[in-house]
């Protein structure tokens, strides 16, 4: 019975992406408990890493701006 | 449906099946994976897997071969020359095997695929190194997608390695009991606390058992999660590091450096090595079995002659070190593997035929078991007749020695037990070993009581 409400609820809630449910069911049973965890761990990290390479690419987009006026300044003091 | 010709443990899986023809392992394909299989061979990650070696490489074989009229392709994968599971590996190699399917599953990512499983049986040492033997394992990836194999992957590889590493390497026994990888609940119940300090454990071990039990038990409150957009780029890198950063058990065994500290002088030392080269030479074997390997010293002079060699020994510490040291030089014929010889592996899965014992999946060219016949006879009371008739099954030829009881070694043995071994002498020996053996050559040591024998297998062997 309480099978039969997790699987109702799957389908009717669309807790997960109907991806999920339409083309990742595989031959094995990923099992409820590990697709839920998964789920919060692969968003928690995800968020980790593009908020680390959003950081990493304005920093480097800032040193590289400071670099260019930097080797421009050096430039126009070295031009006679 | 059930082919009759697919191998025992072929079956889960709907898109394929192995089978044996003409004494060559193939892998038929199904229609049901033709977009995959051709999504696999034509987006570059066949070749990018192949190039780093993480894939077992096939070729397309005639239709003719197929088991049944209804497959898509019939592939010949090249053949591994021995199949080990994972409670048969020291942890060094359980973390290899771990971290060579992360590294698949980071490839197939990035050539728009993943794994649709992941457990350690599709893991195979060959030529030294863990390699995918599960071409069917891949599936089209799209955005957006959880991983199915995860459950598995934590079940198989991390929870076993957290359990060596953190309580004890003996306890990578327990996947011989459960077989589709150790339940999170029970490993999380022998974890201690510290394991918990471990973010990637604390992840991806407990909070994944604690969130599981409660998927089985309240249902309701499954139904408010709501995953948004992720990407398992970050979920992959993270079991990546997490696998890396588990330290290799601290091991407080006597096996390891046994052999430093026997009481061999240099001369018997050179005596024994040549007498081992003299048998590869004049035997010149294929595959060697090393029972009781402990350093490795007899499968190193076995493997430097081009043979196979499986280097057995029922000790962690010593096999871990050997595979190490065989990853280290990249030494593609040696496999070590943890194995009790007083207790193999047994067959286990469904009809106890999914996974092969150990004493079936021999035999071997030549058998090494040298210092190994009185832990056997004296130290667990096995008749010597019982270790003949072992020996005569598991190969052609075997190198031994006999220690007697003047030994140093079998004095200590014997000293707080009663001798309950009258036959235990060298007429005793060669009388129990005659049953199955024609003795080839022999040499006594000279600093020591031990004698080396080289024995053939007698071709109709008396039992």
């Amino acid at each position: 019975m309480r099978r039969k409400e997790i699987s109702n609820q799957l389908h009717d809630e669309d807790w997960v992406q109907p991806a999920l449910l339409g083309v990742v069911l595989m031959y094995l049973d990923p099992g409820t408990g590990s697709l839920i965890i998964q789920a919060a761990i692969a968003a928690f990290l995800s968020i980790l890493y593009f908020t680390k390479q959003f950081w990493m690419k304005t920093f480097s987009r800032i040193s590289r701006r400071i670099l260019r006026r930097r080797n421009g300044d050096d430039d126009e003091s070295g031009s006679p | 449906m059930t082919n009759p010709e697919a191998h025992e443990a072929s079956y889960r899986d709907p898109d394929g099946f192995i089978f044996q023809k003409n004494g060559q392992i193939l892998r038929q394909i199904n229609p049901s994976y033709a977009e995959d299989y051709e999504h696999l061979m034509e987006s570059g990650l066949y070749e990018a897997l192949i190039d780093r070696g993480l894939l077992i490489p096939h070729q397309e074989s005639p239709p003719a071969l197929q088991a049944t009229p209804s497959a898509y392709k019939v592939i010949a994968p090249e053949q591994v020359t021995f199949i080990s599971y994972a409670y048969e590996w020291s942890f060094s190699q359980l973390q290899a095997a771990a971290a060579t399917s992360l590294e698949i599953m980071e490839t197939a990512l990035a050539h728009g695929m993943m794994l649709k499983d992941c457990n350690s049986y599709n893991m195979q040492f060959h030529r030294g190194r863990p390699i995918l033997i599960d071409t069917l394992s891949f599936m089209r990836y799209e955005e957006g997608m959880l991983w199915p194999g995860y459950r598995q992957f934590c079940q198989h590889f991390l929870m076993p390695l957290a359990l060596m590493s953190y309580c004890d390497p003996r306890l990578s026994a327990l996947l011989v009991r459960f077989e589709d990888g150790i339940p999170l609940d029970l490993g999380c119940g022998l974890l201690p606390l510290k394991a918990r300090l471990s973010a990637g454990l604390l992840m991806h071990l407990f909070l994944h058992a604690s969130v599981d039990r409660r998927a089985r038990t309240a249902p309701r409150e499954i139904g408010q999660v709501q995953p948004t957009r992720t990407s398992l780029v970050p979920l992959v890198d993270n079991l990546r590091r997490t696998v890396e950063r588990i330290k290799p058990p601290r091991y407080q065994t006597d096996w390891e450096g046994y052999e430093d500290i026997c009481l061999y002088s240099e001369a018997d030392r050179l005596k024994k090595k040549r007498f081992a080269e003299a048998c590869l030479e004049a035997v010149r074997p294929a595959t060697v079995w090393d029972l009781g390997a402990n350093i490795g010293t007899y499968s190193w002079l076995a493997a430097n002659r081009g043979a196979s060699v499986v280097a057995f020994d029922s000790d962690h510490a010593s096999m871990d070190k050997l595979s190490r040291e065989v990853a280290a030089k990249e030494e593609p014929n040696i496999l070590p593997l943890v194995i009790d010889m007083l207790n193999p592996s047994p067959p286990i899965g469904w009809e106890n035929a999914e996974r092969s014992a150990l004493l079936e999946r021999g035999p071997a060219d030549l058998i090494f078991a040298l210092a190994l016949l009185h832990h056997i006879v004296i130290g667990a009371n096995v008749p010597m007749q019982k270790v003949a008739r072992l020996l005569a099954r598991l190969g052609t030829h075997v190198v031994t020695e006999f220690v007697p009881k003047s030994d140093p070694q079998v004095e200590l043995m014997l000293k707080n037990r009663k001798d309950i071994f009258p036959d235990y002498h060298q007429q005793g020996f060669e009388a129990a070993f005659g049953a199955y053996f024609r003795i080839v050559g022999t040499e006594a040591l000279e600093d020591s009581p031990r004698i080396l024998y080289h024995m053939e297998r007698i071709p109709a062997g008396r039992s």
